[in-house]
């Protein structure tokens, strides 16, 4: 009889520092990464801390481990933000349905991420690098308040030097630096002047609910996509992340286990309970 | 299987539950406790109460404790020893037996056991359910705030239950409709009298006053109506009507312990509070007192039927008659039926 509660011990590999109040945590269990998808969340917790759930952030084709990025701002997060590498970690996971690689083979892909919503956009954009040859163009953009809330500045460049690919970093206007050299404009602003079409190409979107929600616009009503080729995520709080809790839900549709992936078609059909 | 039909004296039943308790079984019934009654260890007969309607709480913990122990934690050093809260479930008290409860109470656990086991399989809940024998006894008279006929239940309804009573007179007579009802008064047959479905009373006309589908109609059409703001503007969101519901099954989990040892816990938890779905950010989707009631109104009559065909609510009216704001789900369904 298996307890659907009990975590497995992960070890802190690595932990990277990426703004000046969020973190990326690599684990390993025996060495080694956990099979999951692009999209899809574990339920992390330093024990006696209480849970957090948070999406996966790194390529699950990297097999040498695998990370989650986080903000500390409760208990549970401030538990995990006073480990070191060698700690452990519990996990339990991977949860959640994933975005649908089959859907984006042969397609140009332009992922859209804001802040700390980066973290689900760069598991699936790592993917696609990692297979760079089964898709078109890809159009990274990239956006967060100030030029410090950006995570995941130490691989921006490893990110440019895949073959036809644009990496676009933007910054809310007033948050950019004096030596700052990427954009400065909100991300859906800058979305509008990238030379995109809606054919033949994907939209992957993970930020805020307000720049998810104009961004969202863009694509959809300035720039030709269709709802079924823009796929976002949904955050909702969580406890279980199995389907019983009871709290995740819009409508009839369970976040953790409907979701969190979710087209922007599908969007459109829940009623407003998010 | 095939239902068996008994009649038992009163005198008998009398026998046949202090024999369960001196063999060893744990038998729970509703119990009188400081001018209130509430489902407990009885450890005689007549410690029982099967005169009143329903017990303040329904037998849920039974099923799903306030809180449980999913695991034990313990450190030393940089290690952590994790005990699995799973082994003590199985190896908690001997078999279960509800006796005297009503057949809306009974009904839930099936409704309740859908949840827990879709995709991922909850076992601490299968556990207890599994080591549960329930023996209800059908309603005669049920009050006003009782709406089971119309959650496709009834009074004498035998879902749920292993055994049904039905009281005549100065006897019973029992509807055996389980291998588990069958396996527990096997030993005990000689307080039995076996009989036929013709000789017992035929089950009432029970009349429903609204048709839950049309409640389930008027949900699937308006989410964003205004009943429910205006209709909740009243609600103190106490949460009562969750805890004291017997398919409200919503739980959060907790970790609860010190620098040595700790575990990790699950405990009820109500859709009726701001915080149950306040995200890190400080953003919630149920701002309102309103959106919440939604929320429970649309888990129970739409989201759950969608899923399995069948309603989170087995009408008993608990969260109606507990209301500090006698907010009546009864008459919200019914309303709602003819919107």
């Amino acid at each position: 009889m298996e307890n659907i509660y009990l975590p497995k011990l992960a070890e802190i590999k690595e932990i990277i520092q990426e703004t000046s109040d969020t973190k990326t945590i690599r684990l390993t269990i025996n060495s080694g990464s956990i099979d999951f998808l692009p999209g899809q969340f574990g339920e992390f917790s330093v024990i006696g801390e209480g849970e957090s759930t948070f999406g996966f952030s790194s390529s699950p084709l990297r097999k040498e481990f695998f990370e989650f990025s986080f903000r500390a701002s409760g208990r549970a997060t401030t538990g995990i933000n006073g480990l070191n590498p060698g700690d452990k970690l519990s996990f339990r996971g991977p949860y959640g349905n994933y975005f649908d690689t089959a859907k984006m083979k042969g397609k140009n892909l332009v992922f859209v991420g804001g802040g700390i919503g980066m973290a689900p956009v760069k598991s699936i954009l790592e993917y696609c690098f990692d297979e760079r040859d089964d898709y078109g163009k890809i159009t990274v953009l990239y956006g967060a308040r100030t030029v410090n809330d950006l995570l995941y500045k130490n691989v921006f460049d490893d990110w440019k030097k895949y073959k036809n690919t644009e990496v676009v970093i933007t910054v809310d206007p007033g948050g950019e630096t004096p030596d700052w050299t990427g954009k400065v404009g909100f991300v859906p602003t800058i979305l509008e002047q990238l030379p995109l079409k809606g054919e033949n190409t994907i939209a992957v979107v993970c930020g805020p609910p307000i720049m998810i929600k104009f961004a969202l616009k863009s694509l959809e009503e300035k720039m030709g996509f269709d709802k079924e080729n823009i796929i976002t995520t949904l955050e909702n709080r969580m406890k279980c992340g199995l389907g019983k809790c009871g709290r995740c839900n819009v409508g009839s549709v369970y976040v953790c286990k409907d979701g969190p992936v979710f087209t922007a078609r599908e969007l459109e059909s829940l009623p407003n309970d998010f | 299987m095939e239902e068996k039909y008994f009649e038992i004296e009163a005198e008998n039943l009398k026998k046949f539950v202090n024999s369960l308790i001196s063999d060893n079984f744990n038998v729970i019934a509703p119990k009188d406790k400081d001018g209130d009654t509430f489902y407990g260890k009885i450890d005689k007969f007549d410690e029982a109460n099967l005169d009143i309607l329903l017990p303040k709480m329904s037998y849920k913990e039974y099923l799903l404790p306030k809180t449980e122990t999913l695991f034990e934690y313990s450190f030393s050093g940089a290690d952590v020893d994790i005990k699995d809260g799973l082994a003590s479930v199985t190896g908690e008290n001997k078999k279960r037996v509800i006796f005297g409860g009503r057949p809306c109470d009974a009904a839930a656990g099936p409704i309740m056991e859908k949840v827990f086991n879709w995709d991922y399989r909850d076992e601490f809940f299968n556990e207890r359910f599994k080591n549960l024998t329930i023996i209800s006894i059908a309603c005669e008279k049920p009050d006003n705030y009782c709406f089971c006929t119309e959650m496709q239940l009834s009074p004498e309804s035998s879902y749920g239950s292993d055994i049904l009573l039905k009281k005549e007179g100065n006897k019973y007579f029992a509807a055996v409709v389980s291998e588990k009802g069958l396996e527990l008064i096997t030993p005990y047959l000689s307080l039995f009298k076996e009989t036929t479905k013709d000789k017992v009373p035929a089950d009432k006309d029970w009349k429903k006053i609204f048709e839950i589908e049309k409640t389930k109609g008027f949900l699937d059409k308006n989410f964003e109506h205004n009943y429910f703001q205006d209709r909740f503007l009243s609600c103190i969101g106490c949460g009562i009507c969750t805890y004291i519901c017997p398919t409200c099954h919503c739980f959060d989990i907790q970790d609860e312990g010190n620098l040595k040892e700790g575990r990790r816990i699950r405990n009820w938890d109500s859709c009726q509070f701001a915080i149950f779905t306040l995200h890190t950010s400080g953003h919630n989707p149920r701002v309102t007192q309103g959106d919440r009631y939604r929320q429970r109104l649309m888990h129970k009559f739409k989201i759950y039927s969608e899923k399995f065909n069948k309603y989170l609510c087995v009408g008993c009216g608990r969260c109606s008659r507990n209301c500090p704001e006698d907010i009546d789900l009864k008459e919200i369904a019914r309303d709602l039926s003819l919107l």
